[in-house]
């Protein structure tokens, strides 16, 4: 069966897009706010970009009742969640 | 935060290049950029490899999200492989960040060297067409294993790690390579951004670095992509394999000197 996995997809493309426009607005405001948070805020966003696109297929598939792809991505969400928060520590 | 704008132009105009030349041979841009970032543009190695990780994010993100709406992607395949893959990027940044900048050099030399091998190895032979499934007990597990080197080579050097994914999916797992492709480029977004994570709470990552190889790299596929069939791709595949070997034994060279 084929999987209509269109808001992943655009969450995927702007995502990143919009991670990249905030880090522009946070270079070009630098020199007047004197602080990188815009910056940060918009690297972060391209980083978790992906994730946040793996949640969307996770809720899709809970949607679908497709409970192999569902339990296969949120294992898959989990284990990269626990494994960078516990890389963080 | 690097300031220097000369840099960032260098770096814009060389990821221009850098598209070009993966959209024509397929390869994703992560081996090229941080040579040229290293060797050219004197950035420090493990700068280089976080900036290009988060690049990898953006590249593989814009082609797997076209991927994803064709549902050309493997869902189940990518998922049952990631969990390793992502692991092995959080242990390979991890390993990287613990290594002298020397020792990165020189495995990142090595790890060319092989990409080098393989690259040629496809320019004279040509991309195998058909499915050619290996039969071994343990497939599964096998790929998994494999794909979890996958992810610590990209988590160690800033490549997407599609090189080893690709052959794994079709090999292993059976996968057509139009959708082995596919779903790699949706695994190496997921990869590298595990793996970025590290570099960016470790404070790594050059954010107008980013924006300017970003930046440079979609206009350049895009043109990379429409000159496709008008340039022979053997012969830029060949040019990449000879500035791939070049810019190992120039990294192997400064490990040695």
């Amino acid at each position: 069966m084929k999987l209509d996995l269109k808001a992943s997809s655009i969450i995927l493309r702007y995502g990143v897009i919009a991670g990249l426009i905030i880090v522009l607005i946070g270079i070009a405001t630098y020199s007047y706010l004197k602080t990188q948070i815009v910056i940060f805020i918009g690297t972060l966003t391209i980083a978790l970009t992906p994730l946040i696109s793996l949640t969307s297929i996770c809720i899709i598939m809970a949607k679908k009742r497709r409970l192999d792809v569902l339990l296969l991505s949120l294992a898959t969400l989990i284990i990269i969640l626990i494994s960078i928060i516990t890389s963080l520590d | 935060m690097v300031e220097d704008l000369d840099n960032l132009f260098l770096l814009f105009i060389g990821a221009v290049g850098i598209g070009f030349v993966s959209a024509i041979t397929g390869i994703g841009g992560g081996s090229l950029m941080v040579p040229f970032m290293v060797l050219i543009l004197d950035y420090d190695v493990k700068v280089a490899i976080a900036v290009s990780l988060l690049c990898v994010v953006v590249t593989s993100s814009t082609a797997a999200s076209t991927y994803l709406r064709k549902g050309l992607v493997d869902l189940k395949t990518a998922l049952l492989l990631e969990p390793s893959t992502a692991l092995g990027a959080i242990i390979g940044a991890h390993i990287t960040l613990a290594l002298p900048v020397r020792v990165v050099k020189g495995a990142l030399g090595l790890l060319l060297i092989w990409i080098s091998i393989m690259m040629l190895r496809r320019a004279l032979k040509g991309m195998p067409q058909g499915r050619i499934v290996i039969n071994l007990p343990n497939r599964k597990l096998l790929a998994v294993l494999s794909s979890f080197f996958a992810g610590i080579s990209s988590g160690m050097f800033g490549i997407g790690g599609g090189v080893i994914k690709v052959p794994v999916m079709t090999l292993l797992m059976g996968l057509p390579i139009k959708t082995a492709v596919a779903t790699s480029s949706f695994m190496v977004g997921l990869t590298a951004t595990s793996g970025g994570i590290v570099y960016l709470a470790e404070g790594y990552i050059d954010p107008p670095s980013v924006l300017a190889l970003a930046l440079g790299i979609i206009p350049g596929a895009t043109l990379g992509a429409r000159a496709i069939g008008r340039i022979k791709s053997k012969l830029v595949l060949l040019s990449f394999v000879a500035v791939l070997m070049f810019a190992a034994l120039r990294l192997l060279y400064t490990v040695i000197t």
